[in-house]
């Protein structure tokens, strides 16, 4: 269980669908905590940095790995997230790691937030590096 | 002419800006000092994250301010992008960091800021964010 600000969240579920630390599924329960109590009903939209922490999270949980994130192409925010509206959701990861002349190996990766068991709808997606540390 | 930007637009999770100083019309410069009790402080750095956070509350208590000044009548400001992201080097605890933003563009509901963070002249992140009114 992790936490971000008054927001926990915990990752119910890892699956790799190509049977690889690069490409996993990461289903989310996220559970509004105010004063210490759960609450089922939260006002509080994830901001957008949280919803980047978490990310990378997953990413790290999924991968094995401890990153820092050198540089982010784009990260685009499509519908706000709040675990009143949104119980569950599900970020698809993919990882390529890259040899990148002047800083080394890098971690390309690209991530995307839909509703778990809902339309498709996306939250968000990033493509972003990352960069592996010990 | 030195304004004050009042800490009551900066309506984000947890402050991460000290003090925020319009420079110009378009511009501001911001200021934080890395502490340990910082959320985003781990293994004697602000995060990455953390430098994003500083960014996005400086470029949008800075919008925000444009628009009041407009009167166009929005009275809220969400990210829809961050792009272009790049991290050089993390700053210390106790070290101080500087930022400016300049708002390049704001039409239509919609503004564009880019931002960079220095620590002692020397640049520590950059980023630009698409900010959409309401």
């Amino acid at each position: 269980m992790m936490k971000l600000q008054d927001t926990l969240f915990t990752v119910r579920k890892i699956s790799y669908p190509n049977s690889n630390t690069r490409h996993g599924k990461c289903k989310i329960n996220l559970i509004a905590q105010h004063h210490g109590e759960e609450s089922a009903a939260s006002h509080q939209i994830i901001s957008e940095t949280s919803l980047l922490q978490m990310t990378k999270e997953c990413a790290q949980h999924m991968s094995h790995e401890r990153y820092l994130i050198s540089s982010i192409r784009q990260f685009r925010l499509f519908h706000p997230l709040s675990p009143d509206n949104i119980p569950a959701i599900m970020i698809e990861i993919h990882i390529t790691p890259t040899e990148k002349e002047g800083t080394g190996l890098v971690h390309r990766m690209k991530a995307v937030c839909t509703r778990l068991g809902g339309d498709g709808r996306k939250f968000f997606e990033i493509a972003a590096e990352l960069s592996p540390i010990k | 002419m030195k304004q004050h930007i009042a800490n009551d637009i900066i309506l984000q999770s947890h402050p991460m800006v000290d003090e925020l100083r319009s420079t110009s019309a378009n511009g501001a410069k911001g200021r934080l000092l890395v502490k340990q009790e910082n959320p985003y402080h781990s293994h004697n750095h602000i995060c990455e994250i953390g430098l994003m956070e500083h960014m996005v509350q400086c470029a949008v208590a800075k919008v925000k301010q444009k628009a009041l000044l407009k009167d166009k009548g929005y009275t809220s400001a969400t990210v829809s992008e961050i792009s272009r992201f790049s991290l050089n080097f993390l700053p210390k605890t106790n070290e101080t960091i500087e930022s400016a933003v300049k708002v390049t563009s704001m039409q239509g509901g919609k503004a564009t800021a880019v931002a960079a963070v220095y620590v002692e002249g020397e640049v520590a992140a950059i980023c630009r964010i698409n900010i959409t009114l309401r």
